[in-house]
């Protein structure tokens, strides 16, 4: 392999850690070490870690952030499962852009833990508003006020948007996730099998028998097998009842559920009871990978239902397939890519649970129909799934790696902004007022008199009909260089693509600007940012002016402050800060001012927009995503328009 | 002065002539060369200290320190005001975390800079982070001169660093108040930090006394206002006693060397010699600037604090390169685990392992390679276990680190 990174860091779990990601990454670690020096990064309170090679380096996260910089240029890899071993690595992961190894798209659980779980329920709900914007905040706020949070949530919302977006690249293992990631505007994806287990090989189908008599199976009736975790999704209840009703029919068998059981999350001893398949149903509870094959092994067929999807793939289904077994799975999610001639695959829909029966039945009763899936299943794994196959693919993406960020602080979950003190901006204005009002046209100061901007940041977008004014305060006053500006009218914002975002936006409009569509106006200006970046937005209210011109903005919609604000918060911002005036208004004469600015200060808090938000009284809300990681070119931008 | 020998027949001799280098491990030395030669600090708490007993009224003494430093407990036991000025570098280093912690420790949001600035720490938006809804803290970055300007007696200015910008704008404060300054002066200024003390008729002396002039490292460094009180503590800490045994015992060389220091009647000289005596220092739990401790708990007699969810993180400033032992106490073990499997970092390094149960004692042998340094101490135990509304594992008394003397 040829182009192959040199060494990569991994952020992953490793065994002893009862975590199926662990024994995935650790099976792939001797093909990585072909080509590439290994630095695994582990959590702080991990097990010390077993059957890893000696050459590979193991860094625990706190060791890891004291030589942080030693990486910068190292490309990252890490696998992040909607569990809490894979929770530590999250603020890296979202600091530091590498390959993300998505093994379950659903990852509302994991975030929960970061919130929720620690009895932080408005950090769930700005977690709900950086996925979904005005429309998650409302979630949020239901949650926190009612005490509310509908059983569908945790399914129906993936919560996984911040850490596609901060990947540079992801790889997933099937079609299903890799479009559900391409949706939100990541085109760096790519589909990679998992791959067959090699410690699979050690044990022989032709000693099913010897293994059902170690592991006290009966010998003269089917065996039925459930792997993994035992869980609600797994419709082990489902199975139960089909099976219930051919036990009636006389029909014999052995049911076994191999895996963990979790009675608070799942009482699936309730379930077979009521079912009346106590003497039929074996719960082995947690199997070490000796027993875990054994048991595969064993089994006529295995059943692995998965409803709904969280559009994780099955490390379990691919070594029961691989080994040549019939494996039943719902037509759903990944689990719906399985040729047909693979696995049997039930639809999920009113027939689901007679279907499920009548597939039992018969794989139960006709030998050769479950033989001919289990072959034509092993076949395809083999040629698919090869792990020095699938593992080259890995090194291949991490060798596309760019990112060389530095990480300058350990609170990953914090950023610094520095501003100018009120007495500096005040000797400012002392100092320059004279050459100022010489050379340049009066035009608004609030946002600056407000001391509202932040210096030092890398870069900044300046959006004004003033250019010379705004970048004359923006260098003078506050120390940025002409390289680090870029200027934009406008009318120009809707109209051009810029190809990139920036840490800061300042911009100085007209309400006249923002009246005929307040929302779409705001959804350019949250285009042009970084996700937790700010916007100074500084908008003339000509309504307020006494020149005698007219007044009246031609709008349907309301344009009061209080209106504006809910506007941007609808265009995936949070304000927090509002000031209105002029704020230089003297007591020493009887003229007043000639026009009242409005000056808000947001945090883009997403890039999910409300095009329709409640206070248009529009009917219901149309939710946008913004982001997309490659160009978007004019004609999409008048469509977004 | 004259370096005093004495040769192998018990005769001295003195070699004003004489270019032989001295050998730190020379049976005699003075009291000060000793006191360093067992442990660095043992000069720290000495010529601080002496320059606590030394300065005329002592009023108010501002120190970019956290409270549970040396000089920290000095300055309190010496009966001074204390304000405790933020630490940017670990503000920046962890965040709003520290800002918290540093609040409740008493520490003021307020460091010190040549310009003024405000920096803002907010928690950043993407779901992932914890602490999403924390509020934004704001650390004010401003002069000596702002932030002193209508205090009545500031006696002692101890900085992270000493250079002409700062002392510019600290200009109308050495003029009111003629402060005690401290602080480390790199080698690339202290010809200009000499000259200013001439200009300004400061004396200015590194920490074991010398002239700054003769230093071509970057050092910590006293500047005086006015020669008396360095000729005190020069007095105090026996800077021109003739040399002692290097045998004598530390008891013995207090009595004989600092009885000023040592044996006066007053809570300063109680501390100090506490500290060259027992080799240690205690942190009191309750007042301990720490990330991850639950609140004390006490049960009349015993003190002690459970580690939060994701361990603690203890920062303990040593003032002096050398090798030195933190210890702590495993009080209890949470109910429901018979033990915890412990792994302490210090500055990111994985130092101690250790499978412990209630009353264990840990003990991580660290080595400051430098002065003034900062030892990180990240404490994390691989169980845990749901105790009501908390996550505990295990629960930490009697926090202490000593200095490991050489032995000569």
């Amino acid at each position: 392999m040829t182009n192959a990174p040199t060494q990569v860091v991994v952020f992953c779990p490793l065994p002893p850690k009862p975590n199926g990601i662990a024994d995935y990454f650790a099976e792939q670690i001797p093909y990585f070490l072909r080509f590439t020096k290994v630095t695994v990064v582990i959590e702080n309170e991990h097990p010390e870690p077993t059957g890893i090679a000696a050459n590979v380096s193991v860094l625990r996260l706190e060791e890891y952030m004291w030589q942080q910089a030693n990486f910068a240029n190292v490309p990252h890899i890490y696998h992040v499962g909607n569990n809490p071993d894979t929770q530590y690595m999250l603020p890296v992961l979202l600091s530091k852009p590498g390959l993300v190894v998505v093994h379950d798209l659903n990852l509302h659980y994991l975030i929960d833990l970061t919130n929720l779980s620690k009895d932080d329920k408005k950090g769930y709900e700005l977690a709900l508003t950086n996925n979904y914007g005005e429309a998650g905040k409302l979630i949020g706020q239901q949650l926190h006020k009612f005490g509310w949070k509908g059983k569908f949530m945790p399914h129906e919302l993936m919560m996984n948007a911040s850490i596609i977006t901060a990947a540079e690249r992801i790889l997933v293992h099937s079609r299903y996730s890799a479009d559900k990631i391409a949706a939100l505007g990541q085109s760096n994806v790519s589909i990679v099998p998992h791959h067959f287990s090699p410690a699979a090989r050690q044990y022989q189908p032709k000693l099913k028998m010897q293994y059902r008599g170690e592991l006290g199976l009966p010998g003269n009736k089917p065996v039925i097998t459930s792997m993994g975790f035992i869980a609600k999704a797994k419709q082990i209840k489902s199975v139960l009842a089909a099976l219930a009703a051919l036990k009636q029919q006389g029909v014999e068998f052995t049911y076994v559920l191999a895996g963990k059981c979790k009675p608070h999350e799942y009482d699936v001893y309730q379930d077979i009871a009521d079912s009346g398949l106590t003497d039929n149903v074996v719960v082995t509870g947690f199997l070490d990978e000796n027993a875990f094959f054994k048991y595969m092994l064993a089994s006529d067929f295995i059943v692995n239902l998965r409803y709904p999807t969280g559009g994780e793939s099955s490390g379990t289904l691919t070594r029961a397939m691989g080994m040549g077994l019939c494996c039943v799975v719902v037509n759903i999610g990944p689990f719906g890519e399985l040729p047909e001639d693979c696995a049997v695959k039930l639809n999920w829909d009113e027939n689901f649970s007679e279907n499920l029966q009548l597939q039992l039945q018969r794989l139960i009763e006709d030998t050769q129909y479950r033989v001919t899936f289990g072959k034509n299943a092993q076949k395809w794994v083999e040629s698919t799934h090869n792990i020095t196959v699938t593992t080259n693919a890995y090194l291949s993406e991490a060798a596309k790696l760019s990112d060389s960020t530095t990480l300058n602080t350990k609170a990953l979950n914090n950023t610094h902004r520095l501003y100018l003190t009120e007495q500096q901006v005040l000797n400012w204005r002392r100092e320059t007022s004279k050459s100022f009002k010489k050379d340049v046209p009066e035009t608004s100061s609030l946002w600056w008199q407000a001391n509202l901007v932040p210096v030092a940041q890398s870069s900044l977008l300046s959006i004004t009909a003033s250019p010379l004014h705004q970048s004359f305060v923006l260098k003078s006053l506050f120390g940025y260089e002409d390289s680090q500006i870029t200027q934009l009218s406008p009318a120009q914002l809707p109209h051009n693509s810029l190809g990139r975002t920036y840490p800061l936006v300042v911009c100085d409009a007209s309400l006249a600007d923002v009246a005929q569509s307040p929302v779409a106006w705001f959804a350019h200006l949250n285009k042009r940012l970084n996700i937790g970046g700010t916007l100074v937005v500084s908008l003339l209210n000509p309504g307020a002016s006494v020149s005698g011109a007219t007044n009246e903005l031609t709008s349907e919609y309301p344009l009061d402050r209080s209106s504006i604000k809910r506007f941007i918060e609808a265009a995936g911002f949070s304000v927090d800060n509002t000031v209105a005036g002029p704020l230089d208004i003297t007591m020493t004469n009887d003229i007043a001012p000639l026009n009242e600015y409005w000056v808000f200060v947001a945090t883009k808090r997403s890039w999910m927009i409300n095009r329709n938000p409640e206070i248009y009284q529009n009917g219901s809300s149309e939710l946008q995503w913004l982001y997309a990681n490659e160009k978007i070119t004019d004609a999409e931008e008048a469509d977004n328009a | 002065m004259p370096k005093t020998l004495v040769s192998t027949n018990g005769n001295t001799h003195n070699s004003m002539c004489d270019n032989t280098v001295f050998n730190p491990v020379d049976t005699a030395m003075t009291p000060l060369e000793l006191a360093a030669a067992r442990h660095k600090i043992n000069v720290d708490v000495l010529v601080t200290s002496a320059f606590l007993r030394s300065l005329p009224q002592l009023g108010e003494v501002v120190l970019a320190t956290m409270p549970q430093s040396i000089i920290s407990i000095l300055a309190s036991a010496a009966g001074a005001s204390v304000t405790y000025l933020a630490n940017k570098t670990l503000l920046e280093q962890h965040g709003l975390s520290y800002f918290e912690a540093s609040k409740t420790a008493g520490v003021e949001s307020v460091c010190f800079d040549a310009t003024s600035t405000i920096l803002e720490i907010s928690p950043k938006v993407q779901a992932g982070f914890e602490g999403l809804g924390q509020r934004s803290q704001h650390l004010t970055i401003t002069t000596p001169d702002t932030f002193l300007s209508s205090r009545v007696n500031v006696s002692w200015l101890a900085l992270p660093r000493l250079s002409l910008s700062i002392l510019e704008v600290t200009e109308f404060t050495i003029e009111q108040h003629r402060p005690l300054l401290s602080g480390v002066v790199t080698k690339e200024s202290i010809e200009s930090m000499v000259a200013w003390c001439k200009y300004n008729n400061y004396c200015g002396v590194t920490n074991s006394l010398a002239s700054l002039e003769s230093e071509d490292e970057d050092t910590y460094c006293w500047l005086v206002p006015n020669p008396d009180i360095l000729h005190s503590v020069e007095v105090l800490v026996g800077k021109y006693a003739g040399p002692v045994s290097t045998k004598l015992p530390m008891d013995m060389l207090a009595q004989q060397a600092w009885p000023v220091l040592t044996e006066t009647n007053d809570k300063l000289a109680h501390q100090t010699l506490d500290y060259l005596l027992h080799r240690r220092r205690w942190y009191y739990l309750d007042k301990l600037l720490n990330m991850g401790l639950y609140p004390i708990e006490t049960d009349g007699v015993n003190f002690w604090r459970w580690l939060g969810s994701d361990g603690v993180r203890l920062f303990l400033p040593l003032r002096a390169s050398g090798h030195y032992t933190l210890s702590f106490n495993v009080f209890s073990v949470a109910e429901g685990l018979e033990k915890a499997t412990l792994r302490c970092f210090v500055n990111g390094r994985l130092k101690a392992t250790q499978i412990v149960s209630a009353g264990a004692t840990v003990n991580i042998p660290y080595f400051a390679e430098t002065d003034g340094s900062l030892a990180e101490l990240l404490i994390v135990t691989e169980q845990k276990i749901q105790v009501a509304d908390k996550t505990l594992s295990i629960s930490i008394s009697d926090l202490t680190v000593n200095w490991e003397e050489m032995p000569l």
